[in-house]
C-alpha cells in the first residue's frame, strides 16, 4: 500500500519484487558462462625464459583420512601430512573422532553413496565388516618394496585375518598397545605374580581414606579387566567349534575378581570413570596401581608440573598370564580413494621404520614395529618401552575376522557394567551377554575353527 | 457435507486449521472461520496468492526430502531384518517381527520404565520451578535484569558442554560438588554418576537445571498477557496474593501450562546428547533410556531393522501424547 503524499517512495511490495529481481538476476549472472576474453596484444618475447619447476607426483590430489582423536600419533600425523603435500603436492585433510563414534561414521560414510573418506586409522575390527571396499594391500608392499618385518608377532597373525576367506592383507600397522599394570615403585618393590598377592597387596593399601586401585570404569573400558582375568585362566571367550563360553565358571570368576577389586581397593564412583581420570588419580599419587592403557602416564609422569610421581613408577604384565587384549591402529584404504598409490605412499610413509622410531621418541607413539621398542636411541627417551613390549608380546586379539567383533565387544562391555555395578547377579548378567553373543553370531556362516 | 449443509452455529463451528477428527464438539474462544477479515471488493489477490504459493513450493519441498522422505524410508526399513555391519549384507523382510521384538523385549520395557520416571520427575520440577521462576521475573523487584540473565546461561549452553561441566562437577573424587558437600554437612563421598541408584538422580537434577528456564520463559510471557484488570479487581475485593494465584492466575494460564508440558515432554524424551556424554547409559543399564537404546541399537549395533523399529514404537508413544495435549490445549473452558 503506498502513501499517497509520497508517490515516489516504494511500497514495502515493490521493494521486496526489486529485491528479488535483483537477486535472481545476480544468481544469474554467476551462474553464466564466462565471456570470451578480449585477445590481448602479442606481449614481446624476453630474452631468457623463466624456468618452471615440473608438477609433483600427485600434484592436485586431496584425500581425506579418518582416525581417533586426542591419540598421541595424532600431532605427528598431521605434521607428516604437511611433509607429504610439500614432497608429493598430495593434500590429506585429516578428521579426527572420538573412538565410540568412528564405527558409526565409517559406515554412514560408506552409505552416503559418495565416500569422503580415502584413508582410515584405527583397530582391524572396523575393517572386518567393511573388507569387501578394501583395497587389497599385498600387490601395492610389493610394489613398493615395503618393509613388513620387525612387527609384532600377533600382527602377522591376526591382520590377515580380516577376510576369513583367504589371507590378503588389507591393513598396514601403526600402533600397538595393551593395558599392562602400572605402578608406584616408592610404595612397591616387586610386582606380585600371582592374584593373591596382587590381592593382599592392594588390600595393604587401602583404608583410612586411602584407595590403592585406579581404573576407568566406563562401560567399554571394563572389558579388558574381565580379559585379564579370564584369560589368565587359559580358556577362550568361545570354543573352536563356535560355543560362547564366557558365562561358564572361568567367565563368572573373572567378573566376579573385577567387582571384587574395584568395589574394595578402588576409590567409589569409579564407575563414572574414564581414561582420564584414572590416569589422573594415579599420576597426582592418590593410588598405588593403575590398570589402563596409560595413554598419558608415560607422556606426564616424569614432568614434575603435571605428576607427583616423578621417577617412583615403572609397569608391569598382569599376574599369573594374565593379559588384556590388543589395541592395534592401522591403515586402510578404501577403493573409492581417489590415488590408491598416493594414499599407500602415505600409509606407508607413516608407518615406516625411521618415522615410526621418531614419533616414539618425539610423542610417545607406540609403534607396530617390535623393533622400535627395544631401539637404543628410542630407549634412551622412553626407558618403559623394553618392559612394555613384553607385555604386549602376551596379548591377545579376541574375535578376529568377525564382522560382529565390534557387537560383541559393546555386548561384552554392557554385561560386565551390568555385573560390577550390581544391576544384575554375575552370572545373570553373563549369562544374558552370552545369549547376545549366540545370536550375533548366528548372523553369519562361520566354516571355519575359531581360535583366539 | 456441502459447505451450505455445515452448522453454522458458533458452539459447532471448529477451529481455523484444525482437524474435525482433534477438535472436540465443544464451545471454541478462538477466532472462528466466520470472523476472519474478507478481502476489499473491487481488489484482484490472485497474483499474491500464486507468489506465497511459489514461496512455499519450496521449503516444502525441502521438508519433504529433509524430514517426511526419511521418515517413511525408516517406517519401510522397520519391516524388515539387516544387520548393517556384516559384509554385503541385504535387508530381509520380515514383517512385523521386530515391533513383536520391541514389545516382548525386557531390555525396551526396562528403557521405558526409566524414560517415564525421568520424563514424569523431569516435566513436573520444571514445572513448578517454572511457575516460582516466573513470578519472580514477573514480580517487578529490584535484581529481576540479573535473574532474568541467570535464569538464560543454563538454557543457552548445548547439552554436550552441560554434560561435561556437570561430569565434572560430579566427579567423585576431584569434583566441587562433593568437596562442597563434605566440608559443609561432613557427607562421605558420594559416587554419583558412578552408582546405579545415584547416577539417575543425577541425570534428572541436570536435566532440571539445564531446561528448567524454558518454563519460565514461558510462563512468564503467559503470565505478563493475563488482563491486569482481574488482578486489581481481586485486590480491591481483598483476595490475598495466594487467592489471586489460586482462582485466577493459575487458571488463566492453564493453556500455557498445557504448552509448556507439551514442550518439555517431547524434549525430555528426545533427549540423547546430554546423557550419553554424562553417563553413557551407565553404569549396567541404569540411566539407557530410550532415546539411547535407539541410538545403541542402529549405531552400535547397526540393527537397523530393530532400531527403527524401536523408534517408530516411541514415536507413536509420543504422538499419542501429543494428541492428548493438544486435545486440552484446544479445549475451551
Amino acid at each position: 500500500m503506498s502513501h499517497s503524499h509520497d508517490r515516489k517512495a516504494l511500497s514495502r511490495r515493490e521493494f521486496i519484487r526489486v529485491v528479488g529481481i535483483g537477486a535472481g538476476a545476480a544468481v544469474a549472472a554467476s551462474c553464466a558462462p564466462k565471456a570470451t576474453p578480449t585477445p590481448k596484444a602479442t606481449p614481446v618475447p624476453k630474452a631468457t625464459p623463466i624456468p618452471t619447476s615440473p608438477p609433483k607426483k600427485y600434484e592436485g590430489i586431496t584425500m581425506a583420512m579418518l582416525m581417533q582423536s586426542g591419540v598421541a600419533e595424532e600431532p605427528p600425523m598431521n605434521a607428516l601430512a604437511k611433509e607429504f603435500f610439500a614432497e608429493t603436492g598430495c593434500k590429506i585433510e585429516i578428521d579426527t573422532e572420538s573412538w565410540g563414534n568412528l564405527a558409526a561414521k565409517i559406515q554412514a560414510d560408506l552409505a552416503s553413496g559418495a565416500p569422503r573418506y580415502a584413508l582410515f586409522m584405527n583397530n582391524p575390527s572396523f575393517a572386518y565388516p567393511i573388507y569387501d571396499k578394501l583395497v587389497p594391500l599385498d600387490d601395492y608392499i610389493e610394489k613398493y618394496n615395503y618393509a613388513m618385518t620387525g612387527f609384532f608377532e600377533p600382527s602377522y597373525k591376526y591382520d590377515l585375518m580380516v577376510d576369513p576367506l583367504s589371507p590378503v592383507r588389507y591393513v598396514l600397522p601403526v600402533r600397538f598397545s595393551t593395558s599392562p599394570l602400572w605402578y608406584r615403585t616408592d610404595v612397591i618393590d616387586e610386582f606380585p605374580t600371582t592374584w593373591k598377592g596382587y590381592e593382599d597387596l592392594l588390600a595393604a593399601n587401602t583404608g583410612g581414606g586411602k584407595y590403592a586401585l585406579s581404573v576407568a570404569g566406563v562401560k567399554v573400558q571394563l572389558v579388558k579387566y574381565f580379559f585379564a582375568r579370564y584369560w589368565s585362566q587359559g580358556v577362550p571367550t568361545i570354543s573352536p567349534d563356535w560355543k560362547v563360553l564366557i558365562n561358564g565358571p572361568e567367565g563368572v570368576k573373572a567378573l566376579a575378581m573385577v567387582k571384587d577389586h574395584i568395589t574394595k581397593y578402588a576409590p567409589p564412583g569409579v564407575l563414572a570413570w574414564d581414561n582420564p581420570d584414572a590416569d589422573n588419580a594415579f599420576l597426582a599419587g592418590e593410588t598405588v596401581v593403575l590398570e589402563s592403557w596409560g595413554h598419558t602416564v608415560p607422556a606426564n609422569a616424569d614432568n614434575p608440573e603435571k605428576s607427583k610421581i616423578a621417577g617412583k613408577w615403572s609397569l608391569a604384565p598382569y599376574p599369573e598370564n594374565g593379559t588384556a587384549d590388543i589395541s592395534e591402529h592401522c591403515f586402510f584404504i578404501f577403493k573409492t580413494a581417489k590415488s590408491v598409490d598416493a594414499a599407500f605412499e602415505f600409509a606407508a610413509r607413516v608407518a615406516s621404520t625411521a618415522n615410526a622410531k621418531k614419533m616414539a621418541i618425539e610423542n610417545g607413539v607406540m609403534s607396530a614395529r617390535k623393533v622400535v621398542w627395544t631401539d637404543p636411541d628410542v630407549v634412551a627417551v622412553r626407558p618403559y618401552f623394553p618392559a612394555f613390549s613384553e607385555v604386549i608380546d602376551l596379548a591377545k586379539m579376541p574375535h578376529a575376522a568377525l564382522p560382529m567383533a565390534g557387537e560383541l565387544f559393546m555386548m561384552l562391555a554392557e554385561g560386565c557394567s551390568l555385573g560390577v555395578s550390581g544391576q544384575m547377579s554375575i552370572q545373570d548378567a553373563l549369562d544374558e551377554t552370552a545369549a547376545n553373543w549366540t545370536k550375533s553370531l548366528s548372523a553369519a556362516e562361520h566354516n571355519y575353527e575359531y581360535q583366539e | 457435507m456441502p459447505p451450505h449443509d455445515r452448522p453454522r452455529d458458533e458452539e459447532h463451528r471448529p477451529q481455523m486449521g484444525v482437524p474435525r477428527w482433534l477438535a472436540r464438539r465443544s464451545p471454541v474462544s478462538s477466532v472462528s472461520i466466520e470472523s476472519t477479515p474478507t478481502p476489499p471488493v473491487g481488489v484482484d489477490y490472485t497474483h499474491e496468492r500464486r507468489l506465497s504459493l511459489l514461496f512455499l513450493v519450496v521449503p516444502t519441498l525441502l521438508m519433504l526430502f529433509v524430514s517426511v522422505g526419511p521418515l517413511l524410508y525408516s517406517l519401510v526399513l522397520s519391516f524388515f531384518k539387516w544387520k548393517m555391519d556384516l559384509p554385503m549384507s541385504r535387508p530381509v523382510f520380515t514383517g512385523l517381527d521386530n515391533y513383536v521384538n520391541v514389545v516382548r523385549d525386557p531390555v525396551v520395557r526396562q528403557s521405558l520404565h526409566i524414560t517415564v520416571i525421568y520424563v514424569l520427575v523431569c516435566v513436573g520440577a520444571q514445572l513448578v520451578l517454572g511457575m516460582l521462576g516466573a513470578l519472580l521475573i514477573t514480580g517487578g523487584k529490584r535484581g529481576v535484569g540479573l535473574l532474568r540473565t541467570a535464569f538464560l546461561v543454563p538454557f543457552m549452553m548445548t547439552p554436550v558442554v552441560v554434560g561435561v561441566l556437570w561430569r565434572t562437577l560430579l566427579h567423585s573424587i576431584y569434583g566441587p560438588i562433593n568437596y562442597a558437600l563434605g566440608l559443609l554437612f561432613h557427607m562421605p563421598t558420594q559416587p554419583w554418576l558412578g552408582d546405579i541408584h545415584q547416577a539417575l538422580i543425577a541425570v534428572i537434577l541436570v536435566e532440571i537445571w539445564m531446561h528448567t528456564p524454558v518454563a519460565v520463559f514461558i510462563l512468564a510471557a503467559g503470565m505478563q498477557a493475563l488482563p491486569i484488570e482481574l488482578h486489581k479487581a481481586a485486590v480491591v475485593d481483598g483476595a490475598s496474593k495466594w487467592q489471586i494465584f489460586r482462582h485466577i492466575t493459575l487458571p488463566l494460564l492453564k493453556p500455557v501450562i498445557m504448552v509448556v508440558l507439551l514442550v518439555r515432554t517431547m524434549e525430555a524424551i528426545k533427549q540423547v546428547d546430554l546423557i550419553y556424554t554424562l553417563t553413557y547409559g551407565g553404569p549396567g543399564r541404569a540411566t539407557e533410556f530410550m532415546s539411547l537404546l535407539i541410538y545403541k541399537l542402529g549405531l552400535q549395533y547397526f540393527r537397523i531393522g530393530e532400531a527403527t523399529a524401536t523408534s517408530w514404537f516411541l514415536l507413536l508413544l509420543v504422538l499419542g501424547l501429543g494428541v492428548v495435549f493438544l486435545r486440552s490445549i484446544l479445549k475451551k473452558e
